[in-house]
């Protein structure tokens, strides 16, 4: 799997599966106000053979539309990415094709994406693949696959994810992704890298390989990780920790303790969001992280005090 | 979009061959019960996907067909609606075995333990746990082979049909054969053609929300937890809404929590207008006179324009703001996202010019800060 430190150090280019203007827009704003020459964004893959107008700074672009994968694209130097915005229902069989090929990663957007079309896509390649359900994944100034850090070029520069630094942001929920990137900013810090592993049971890039993409980046020192009751991917995380593969900083929020409250626990908004078990409950994955040194909050205004209290490094 | 349940019928008549329950209503006849299982000692029993079943009552075994229409209809009383009967099958308790298996991210997930029946949790220290993979079924936990290959054919079926959960609790063996008496099955309904099992009590509100979620590609869920609850939850994404709720419980306060809800994935202002709308009748019904709190929150959206789904709030609003006052309703918001300035401007002003303000944040202000204002507004 291609490393954070190897996306910085390349140029990157996005293929984009089916069309979704002002995401595609908000991709261009990023890589002009990074400073960047160009746009990252190579072609839409649209099912009909042209060209479609965007903005480039003030200038106006056209991106090159295509019927399926145009092969221009496979033999670059560049590192290729995806972003797949079709449904649920397309997103295995439009993946596929992509898998064989040299792109080095991607984003899959749609929710409800079968468990077994995830695995599917688990099973069959290493590549660094965020979702399904995902909102994407950001390197500051150098990377912005997909609508994670914002829409409008407001929010890009108001959320600083232009500019680079050493904390790296995780989380099951697309929202709770932006939020935590929001109170790393608000308290004066800033983004090695951020991504929304989408809150599926079966995310293609696990907790654990996210962990170790951040152990092995020279510019991260601390991760901020949203998880949720549900799933035993936190059990994974541990495990790391045990055997000395992670050794960073971690601040861990898991929410969901809510469930208790009833007599057996309701799905919430996220597929993965059910503790059918003790062991998947909220409390029992926060006592078993904190265990092994994680620090991890009690309650939501306590996550907020530890990340604003990280000192700057 | 989740792991939901299917009925015993369902998935008896999917996984085993030559079964032959019958699925039974209040509307079922003796007679249709004899002509399927003439001269047969027979069991009957609810079967929507509760758990613990049989100590809670929901089996009933060795009955006649004349018995069962009553049975029936006293646990239709109770709410249920979906019956099943079978022939009962005569055995011992200890030949009641357990057997169950999970989609996991490795592969499956087989518990087996040679101690089943209704009370497996008690013994649950003997269930011996295995993965398997497809190519290698190199497993010793489940010695018997009359298992395995029972397992392998189920395992065909379940992934051919998006089953991702099944529990056989009891399930005896007998010789070449295997007979599950009690099955339990989860399908995940983003693949599955199988119908979900109808969820007992379920609101009319609830209901309405469910309907208007399946015409949407956008996510609206709602759950009613105490009608007559002072704090009400308006909330957007899937993760802010559980960190919210949990806030409130946190607090103290769970015993207020009138529902847990939440839109996202960039709905439309239609969607959020009706949306609101079902939660404020709801709201109106209740009978709690004291003060009540609607909570407007979510997180920092990346692609849902917070002035658009404003706009549907607001118009729900703006439609009951007599009655909601009156109901003495004070409206608490927190969001931050596209257009997040011109959408808090927006519904700050109707919220002032209705009475109805509590507070008014954007991202700016942590996520949980409405919830602290909504205790000392109720206290």
């Amino acid at each position: 799997m291609i490393t954070i430190e190897q996306i910085r150090t390349k140029d990157n280019k996005i293929i984009v599966l089916g069309n979704h203007e002002s995401l595609i827009q908000s991709i261009l704003d990023f890589d002009y106000l990074s400073k960047k020459k160009e746009g990252s964004i190579v072609g839409i893959i649209t099912g009909r053979a042209g060209f479609a107008k965007f903005f480039f700074g003030r200038g106006e672009i056209l991106i090159p539309t295509f019927v399926g994968v145009d092969q221009s694209f496979l033999s670059q130097t560049y590192n290729l990415w995806f972003l797949n915005l079709l449904s649920g229902r397309r997103t295995l069989s439009s993946t596929q094709e992509l898998l064989a090929t040299n792109f080095v990663g991607g984003a899959l957007f749609a929710e409800n994406v079968p468990e077994l079309h995830s695995l599917k896509i688990i099973d069959s390649n290493d590549k660094l693949i965020v979702g399904p359900a995902s909102v994407g994944l950001l390197v500051p100034g150098v990377l912005k696959l997909g609508p994670i850090g914002g829409i409008t070029p407001e929010q890009i520069l108001e959320g600083k994810i232009t500019h680079k630094g050493s904390i790296a942001v995780m989380s099951a929920s697309g929202g709770m992704t932006n939020e935590l990137m929001s109170i790393a900013t608000l308290a004066g810090h800033q983004l090695s890298f951020a991504l929304s592993f989408g809150g599926d049971r079966f995310p293609i890039l696990s907790p654990r390989d996210a962990f170790l993409l951040a152990e092995s980046d020279p510019d991260t020192k601390t991760v901020l990780y949203y998880g949720e009751l549900g799933g035993e991917d936190e059990y994974e995380l541990l495990q790391l920790k045990e055997e000395g593969k992670f050794t960073k900083n971690v601040i861990a929020h898991i929410a969901g303790t809510v469930a208790s409250l009833f007599a057996e626990s309701p799905q919430f908004g996220h597929a993965k969001a059910k503790a059918d078990k003790e062991k998947v409950t909220a409390l029992a994955k926060r006592s078993a992280l904190r265990r092994v040194g994680f620090s991890v909050s009690n309650s939501f205004s306590e996550f907020i005090e530890l990340v604003t209290n990280i000192r700057s490094l | 979009m989740a792991r939901v349940k299917i009925s015993e019928y369902q998935a008896k008549s999917l996984l085993l061959s030559n079964y032959h329950g019958l699925c039974a209503t209040t509307s079922t006849t003796v007679m249709q019960i004899e002509s399927h299982f003439p001269n047969q000692n027979l069991v009957v029993k609810v079967d929507q996907g509760i758990k613990k079943r049989g100590k809670l009552g929901l089996v009933k075994v060795n009955v006649t067909p004349t018995e069962i229409p009553d049975i029936i209809q006293s646990w239709s009383n109770l709410g249920w609606s979906s019956f099943l009967v079978e022939p009962v099958v005569e055995h011992s308790s200890d030949s009641e075995h357990y057997l169950a298996l999970e989609r996991v991210r490795s592969g499956w997930q087989v518990s087996y333990s040679k101690r089943g029946g209704i009370e497996v949790e008690s013994s649950w220290g003997s269930i011996k746990q295995t993965f398997l993979r497809f190519e290698g079924l190199t497993w010793t936990e489940v010695p018997s082979p009359t298992i395995k290959n029972f397992i392998i054919l189920l395992l065909t079926i379940m992934e051919n049909n998006h089953l991702v959960f099944l529990e056989m609790n009891p399930i005896l063996i007998r010789g070449e054969t295997v007979i599950p008496l009690d099955m339990a099955a989860e399908v995940d309904d983003t693949g599955s053609t199988l119908t979900p099992v109808e969820e007992s009590h379920t609101s009319p509100s609830e209901s309405q929300i469910h309907i208007l979620d399946t015409a949407t590609p956008a996510s609206l869920k709602f759950k009613l937890i105490n009608p007559n609850g002072r704090i009400w939850m308006l909330l957007s994404g899937g993760g802010a809404s559980l960190v919210l709720t949990d806030e409130v419980a946190d607090q103290e306060m769970g015993n207020e929590l009138a529902n847990y809800g939440e839109y996202s994935g960039a709905p439309k202002s239609d969607d959020v207008y009706s949306y609101t709308k079902i939660i404020l009748n709801q709201l109106l019904k209740s009978s709690q006179t004291k003060h009540k709190a609607l909570v407007v929150a979510g997180g920092v959206a990346n692609f849902t324009d917070v002035a658009q789904t404003f706009k549907g709030l607001i118009q729900a609003f703006d439609e009951q703001k007599l009655l909601l006052l009156k109901a003495g309703v004070k409206v608490f918001v927190r969001r931050g996202g596209p257009n997040e300035s011109r959408g808090l401007a927006i519904m700050k002003k109707f919220l002032t010019d209705s009475k109805l303000l509590g507070s008014v944040h954007s991202h700016n202000d942590p996520l949980t800060l409405v919830i602290n204002e909504v205790k000392e507004y109720l206290t």
